[in-house]
């Protein structure tokens, strides 16, 4: 092990009343690491959907950390746990992949010879770059419902410490990480759903 | 319990100890039926589970690709290994005769340097540049950021795919017809 950092995944610094969160530098992110961490549980993710195969799964794999490297140094704060942005990422970067390849045979190929089983989505090029937007992780949370739907935006839209939104919400400090962990376990859920 | 739950929790020690699993090869294992339902599973183990430290060669590849050098290259230097020994290694994990040298050394220097498009290698080939180096197949790291933007590499040869590009110059040189080595090294995916 040359050496081991934490994972710093959100340092929010904005308090109650900020309008914005602020982004992250590529520092606070640990860029290095997360992207070491995640660079094998990423090939796991995309060989276990069966959709790509051989190279195709590198070249996948090579894409989703284009793009979280070029995000993260960029300033991108993640509106989602680092874990669950990243197999979000991957499961988009898949469905473009699979879209484009299928594209490329409906060029090549006369109408009517297409593979009935893998239809073009033209939605996943829309999707590609929705990760950072507050819409789309406003309607995770709002999924989530009333408690933990209302710790979750608190925490990672608003930017407040988990011991501030547990004061916010009149619960211990406790209770806010046991709803945290289970809102995230939630959202991981549907992560693996969505990757199907 | 199941079969199926066997593999998942078979996957889950695998991961947790770092010892590597293949998510595909599991998948192979369980019934045609199944796989959908052993992806989830296993796809819910990683999102679970915090991911396992990385191995000291992934951080040192990922450290050599955000200073934008190629991590395969970094890999090979940090462990003191010549290129001439990694493709006379490589040739002979692959099985190829010693004739074919000169092609695996064109195809191996592309591939080190990240021009060589990913999706055209076998998986023959990633699991033998892995076994060569010394490291897991799931942690090897072979481009790094900017190798595919335009003008990175001088392209194109294209093959069966359109997008398997070899790098011209280099491909034209190559003596003789297209052979196993080409298909080995441009002919994937699989």
């Amino acid at each position: 092990m040359l050496y081991r950092r934490p994972l710093r995944i959100l340092n929010p610094t904005v308090r109650k009343g900020s309008p914005t969160a602020p982004s992250l530098t590529r520092d606070e992110y640990d860029l290095d690491h997360v992207v070491a961490s995640y660079w094998e549980p990423v090939l796991h993710w995309i060989r276990s959907t069966g959709r790509v195969r051989g190279g195709e799964v590198e070249e996948v794999r090579q894409e989703v950390f284009l793009r979280v490297t070029r995000e993260i140094q960029g300033g991108m704060r993640y509106r989602l746990p680092i874990g669950a942005a990243i197999y979000r990422i991957t499961n988009w970067t898949i469905q473009g992949y699979v879209a484009r390849a299928a594209g490329r045979r409906e060029h090549e190929q006369p109408v009517g010879d297409m593979p009935a089983h893998e239809p073009v989505d033209h939605g996943a090029y829309d999707q590609i770059d929705q990760v950072g937007q507050d819409e789309v992780v406003e309607a995770l949370f709002r999924r989530l419902g009333d408690r933990e739907g209302t710790l979750m935006t608190m925490h990672y839209l608003e930017g407040l410490e988990l011991s501030e939104v547990a004061e916010a919400m009149g619960i211990t400090a406790n209770n806010a990480h046991q709803i945290h962990h289970r809102a995230k376990h939630r959202i991981h859920g549907w992560l693996v759903e969505e990757g199907t | 319990m199941t079969h199926l739950d066997r593999l998942a929790r078979e996957f889950r020690r695998q991961y947790l100890d770092g010892a590597h699993p293949d998510a595909a090869e599991f998948l192979d294992r369980a019934p045609q039926d199944d796989r959908q339902e052993l992806g989830q599973r296993i796809r819910a183990i990683l999102a679970e589970e915090p991911p396992p430290d990385p191995a000291p060669e992934t951080l040192l590849m990922v450290q050599a690709m955000l200073r934008g050098q190629p991590p395969l290259l970094e890999l090979r230097t940090s462990k003191g290994m010549t290129r001439d020994q990694v493709v006379t290694d490589l040739r002979e994990e692959l099985g190829l005769e010693p004739a074919k040298e000169q092609r695996v050394a064109v195809y191996y220097h592309e591939l080190e340097n990240g021009q060589l498009p990913l999706a055209g290698i076998r998986d023959r080939v990633f699991d033998a540049v892995a076994k060569v180096m010394g490291v897991a197949r799931a942690s090897l790291m072979l481009k790094g950021p900017g190798a595919d933007d335009p003008g990175h590499a001088q392209v194109v040869f294209a093959r069966a795919e359109p997008g398997a590009q070899v790098s011209l110059d280099a491909v034209a040189a190559l003596p003789g017809d297209p052979d196993e080595v080409d298909d080995l090294f441009t002919g994937g995916p699989g």
